[in-house]
């Protein structure tokens, strides 16, 4: 992690390492790891990868993908408590369990939309034009704009700044 | 590449965040879609977004457990309420919390973080000026309290008014909420059966809001009580601006009756407004049944 971000502090290190290893587990119940070491050593890079994403905030451009060895560029703003979550996990998490609690239809598109991240790629799966897929989770997020405007708190807060660019 | 596809692919680059986040308009989704079938740099770069493999956005972030004692308590409000139902269904994740050496409950409020500047004075110091705050506060609320049954005897009646502070950009506005008045007041606005959509692009106009007047609603029949049992559910309702609550009420259902008024004690400045009404649900343990409505005034 080190390797990867220099001038860390501490207690970063530890959340991120922390971070990476309930991820390791979370997969170890749900199947049986064939190279655990491998496993950390690309968790460990994707956090740290998140971890920069996360400091940039929700407006600022998505990064190229680093080389594997590459080091890591951290922006020069000491972050706020809100980038030790990655509130765009944190947002798809509340919709999910939004939808969950209130409409199943929604729910199922997120769930698939969340995993593929492609609105063609699920059109094509389900049969359907990509239009019509589309036009049906924007009335999907009418709900989620709407929360978004109206509610406190980070997640909400992000979403609004998320959409501001 | 041209200026033109320079330039979209600029656009594209700065979409890519909100695209995974499902938070695209309609126009959007289709011209960044198009865009993402002809380039492979935007869609490598959108790939490291995905969740990891075996993993699902279902369950609460990693990021999140790993934190959670500074975290959970940031949450707030439905955000907050929907971790809570959702901790108490899923045996996965708290199984995971207690991996990272966390109780399964959403920290009360941020708890030190050494070197940070949030963190506070620490050990006896600063039990001790929490012990000060606390009962200066409760001194405070008791004093508010007596002011408030004393001057508005019929507050935690049925039929009333309540009054509570616009905490607005800079300056305190009271707003008063009046209930059950007589629906055919003049001014007044009847609102739409509540529902989630096909509202937010229509703010309902309310004109220009003064003390004198008031903004008054008539309610539809999803927001009156269907039977005495509902009638006696809380209701909470929260006048919002740009997402910040300004003034809020909370009582029983049925002391909305048929129409309300909110009347500033000046005027209120122009803008878009939500209006939001919060309904405890009639079984525990459920989320509480919420509407909004947007306003807008001149």
């Amino acid at each position: 992690m080190r390797r990867k971000l220099k001038s860390l502090p501490e207690d970063t290190v530890e959340d991120l390492a922390r971070e990476a290893m309930v991820t390791l587990y979370r997969l170890s119940r749900r199947e049986t790891l064939v190279n655990p070491d491998a496993l950390a050593t690309t968790l460990v890079d994707r956090v740290c990868v998140d971890h920069v994403r996360r400091r940039r905030g929700p407006s600022a451009r998505l990064d190229a993908r680093p080389e594997k060895d590459a080091r890591l560029e951290l922006p020069a703003e000491s972050p706020g408590i809100e980038a030790d979550v990655d509130m765009l996990e944190l947002f798809r998490f509340v919709v999910l369990e939004h939808f969950h609690q209130h409409d199943a239809p929604c729910h199922e598109l997120a769930t698939e939309f969340f995993t593929e991240l492609s609105w063609s790629a699920l059109a094509r799966r389900r049969q359907l034009r990509h239009s019509t897929v589309i036009k049906r989770w924007s009335a999907c997020m009418e709900q989620i704009r709407e929360l978004a405007y109206a509610q406190r708190g980070p997640v909400w807060e992000w979403a609004r700044q998320a959409r501001i660019v | 590449m041209s200026t033109g596809s320079a330039s979209a692919h600029d656009w594209a680059l700065r979409q890519l965040l909100a695209y995974s986040a499902g938070l695209l308009a309609e126009e959007e989704l289709l011209r960044l879609e198009e865009h993402l079938h002809g380039c492979p740099e935007c869609r490598s770069r959108l790939a490291p977004l995905k969740p990891a493999s075996g993993t699902s956005a279902e369950h609460l972030p990693a990021s999140l457990i790993a934190t959670w004692s500074r975290s959970s308590a940031l949450l707030e409000g439905l955000e907050r309420e929907l971790v809570e139902s959702h901790l108490e269904d899923c045996a996965d994740c708290r199984a995971e919390l207690s991996f990272a050496g966390h109780e399964a409950v959403i920290a009360d409020e941020p708890p030190p973080r050494p070197g940070s500047r949030s963190a506070r004075p620490s050990g006896g110091a600063w039990l001790h000026s929490l012990w000060f705050w606390v009962i200066g506060l409760l001194g405070a609320a008791a004093g508010v309290a007596a002011w408030l049954f004393a001057a508005h005897p019929a507050w935690l009646g049925g039929t009333g008014r309540s009054m509570s502070a616009l905490r607005g950009s800079g300056h305190a506005v009271p707003v008063a909420f009046e209930f059950a008045l007589d629906s055919l007041s003049t001014g007044a606005v009847r609102l739409p059966e509540p529902g989630f959509r096909a509202r937010a692009a229509k703010p309902i106009e309310v004109g220009a809001v003064t003390n004198v007047s008031g903004m008054v609603f008539v309610l539809p029949p999803a927001l009156q009580p269907p039977s005495p049992e509902a009638g006696e559910r809380r209701m909470v309702i929260t006048l919002l601006q740009q997402g910040r609550e300004l003034a809020s009420h909370t009582g029983p259902f049925y002391a909305l009756g048929d129409a309300i008024r909110l009347r500033p004690e000046g005027r209120l400045e122009a803008g878009d407004y939500d209006l939001r009404f919060a309904l405890d649900p009639a079984v525990d343990g459920e989320p509480p049944l919420v509407w909004f409505y947007r306003l807008r005034v001149r």
